[in-house]
């Protein structure tokens, strides 16, 4: 009998190291406390009671937080700075997270990995999402950016660094530009093919057309310029009406023109950051 | 009233020679000078009873002739012969361009312009089957036009600088009006129903420098047509002829701005005169494959016009050779352009 039981106890504590050892994370993330932290306000009740739950959902199947924050005003920290802060002083765990970080007041943004995150969610995946969310940012959208941030987080972080072709951060500016002529049509064979053959079909039908002889006289065969002229003009000023729109961020001079960063926090968790303006 | 041209030295037909611009004899040589010529009958008014056969001067045979024909050659002895009532009167034109270019000529300049012929079949470049060469006088309408051109439009100009982190445009609305008058002198139609009114207009421009006055020994020795449409009848043709030249003009005056919407545009287009003229023309008639190919050359400056028949090989191999290139071509610069940018 106290065989049996002893055997029981014994089961039952290696099931629960079992279930407290293995998913362990799970449980140390996802699900625990919210994910949007919305300091400035800009989004309604409703918007983040959506968004707290499709961060839930899409971080426990990715078994990463992926956390919203955004400020009006950082203390006159940096946004990085700011941001590892706040992880420190939330996560004690050492657990893969994935933050979007916004200062209304300096309108900087920032997309952070922390921990394992780094190495599945490398610069350029996080430069994609920066391109992704900065026009509804820029046009004022808010949801639309954190919604667009936390769809497009979940997917990329579903597909395994090895697979995902673009190098990681802090890799040579060459490798990045050798991804890019492949992506030109100007370079497709079939481009060429194309072009090719609508340069020859416009040339020999003018030459077809043109076999007949062609028109030589223009407007200026029969025009006698002696009388011909503008006898009256006028050309009044109405009004002006002007436009602006950011400039888009410039491409050139390296993989992107976001800018990066990374380090660890005074916590000790590791991080990566691209960031970016809107 | 037929006219014929006798040499008063040996008795033979004169012809117009197109190099010395004379009345000239083939067979002693004799020159006249055509403005010496009496021109008894260009304002001669004829009944119509005489103006329904025609004989021949020279031969007394009886000249067969179209209604439109208004000079021709005797198709029984050769001589070349005016029919003076048929451009006498309303018919008499006010102008002509003689030819400055001889048969021999324009034959010789017809066979290479067929040899040129980048589409055409080898065997009509080489097949030298010209069954006919005519030179004929067309009768051309010489339409003065003038045109009050007047037009409001809103017009915008853009334009878009840098400031900080923006781009910036602004557009600047103008309310722009313009008052034009253009004259267009001597616009051409051709007034022969027989001719072929878009291988007449290929056939522009003649040199308006030459016209002279019209004589009827200019006419020997070639065929010349009188006009089936009179001048009215044309007019539409010659404003149609210069619409799309006061629309060219017109948007030049506009030059500078990056937009134009019409809110008013009014063209007010008079006949101040018309001429009626003659214009040298030789036809060429091409036997190929049994086909007749027509081409007519510009009896002034040369320049042919005709649809030539087009060779299915030359276009298929021309084609090949274009795309090939490009594609070569395409292909080498974008191995360039990859390999300079590592």
């Amino acid at each position: 009998m106290m065989k049996r039981q002893a055997g029981n106890w014994i089961v039952l504590i290696l099931l629960i190291c079992l279930f407290t050892g293995l998913p362990k994370t799970v449980f140390a993330l996802s699900g625990a406390g919210p994910h949007i932290f919305d300091e400035a306000g800009l989004l309604t009740e409703a918007e983040k009671e959506e968004l707290e739950e499709l961060a839930a959902r899409l971080g426990k199947e990715r078994e990463t937080d992926f956390l919203i924050i955004t400020a009006d005003g950082m203390d006159g920290k940096d946004i990085d700075r700011f941001t590892g802060e706040f992880i420190d002083r939330r996560y004690k765990e050492k657990v893969p997270i994935v933050v979007l970080a916004l200062d209304m007041e300096t309108r900087d943004v920032s997309v952070l990995a922390f921990n394992e995150a780094r190495r599945d969610f490398g610069e350029t995946k996080r430069e994609h999402v920066l391109e992704e969310v900065i026009p509804y940012l820029s046009a004022g959208d808010f949801y639309g950016a954190f919604f667009t941030y936390l769809q497009l987080s979940h997917e990329l972080m579903g597909i395994p660094p090895e697979k995902w072709t673009v190098p990681e951060q802090g890799t040579a500016p060459e490798t990045a530009v050798q991804k890019e002529p492949p992506e030109s049509i100007f370079t497709q064979w079939w481009f060429h093919v194309i072009v090719s053959l609508v340069v020859a079909g416009v040339t020999v039908s003018l030459m077809a057309y043109n076999s007949g002889g062609r028109v030589t006289v223009n407007s200026a065969t029969y025009l006698n310029a002696n009388t011909s002229r503008v006898l009256n003009r006028s050309d009044q000023y109405l009004r002006k009406t002007v436009t602006k729109r950011r400039k888009p961020q410039n491409k050139s001079g390296g993989p992107s023109g976001f800018g990066g960063g990374g380090g660890m926090t005074s916590g000790g968790h590791t991080f990566s950051s691209t960031r970016g303006k809107f | 009233m037929v006219i014929h041209y006798k040499c008063q030295s040996c008795g033979d037909d004169m012809a117009f020679d197109s190099k010395s611009g004379m009345l000239t004899c083939p067979s002693c040589g004799r020159r006249d000078q055509i403005e010496e010529i009496p021109e008894e009958f260009i304002t001669a008014r004829f009944t119509d009873d005489e103006a329904k056969e025609y004989h021949c001067q020279n031969c007394g045979a009886v000249l067969i002739t179209e209604k439109s024909t208004a000079a021709t050659s005797c198709s029984f002895c050769g001589a070349g012969v005016v029919l003076a009532d048929r451009l006498s009167g309303d018919l008499a034109p006010h102008k002509v361009i003689p030819f400055t270019i001889s048969k021999d000529e324009a034959a010789k300049a017809f066979r290479k312009w067929c040899r040129n012929g980048l589409l055409t079949p080898k065997g009509f470049m080489t097949g030298d089957r010209i069954k006919s060469i005519t030179g004929m006088y067309v009768p051309f309408w010489l339409y003065d036009l003038n045109s009050r051109v007047q037009a409001r439009a809103l017009c915008t100009k853009v334009r878009v600088y840098e400031s900080g982190d923006y781009i910036y445009t602004e557009t600047r609305y103008y309310d722009v009006f313009r008052d034009i008058n253009l004259d267009y002198v001597k616009v051409p139609v051709d007034a022969s129903k027989k001719m072929n009114d878009e291988l007449m207009d290929k056939l522009e421009p003649y040199d308006y420098s030459r016209l002279k006055e019209f004589k009827m020994p200019y006419l020997a020795g070639f065929l010349a047509e009188k006009y089936d449409y009179s001048d009215e009848e044309l007019a539409g043709r010659a404003e149609a002829k210069v619409a799309p030249y006061i629309e060219s003009y017109l948007s030049s005056t506009f030059a500078g701005y990056n937009s134009v919407s019409y809110q008013m545009k009014s063209i007010d287009m008079k006949k101040i005169k018309s001429q009626y003229v003659l214009l040298p023309v030789w036809m060429f008639s091409y036997d190929y494959k049994g086909k007749q190919y027509i081409f007519a050359m510009n009896g002034q400056t040369g320049k042919i016009v005709g649809k030539p028949p087009l060779s299915t090989k030359k276009i298929a191999g021309w084609f090949a050779g274009i795309a090939g290139g490009t594609f070569f071509i395409l292909t080498v610069i974008s191995q360039l352009v990859a390999g300079g940018g590592i």
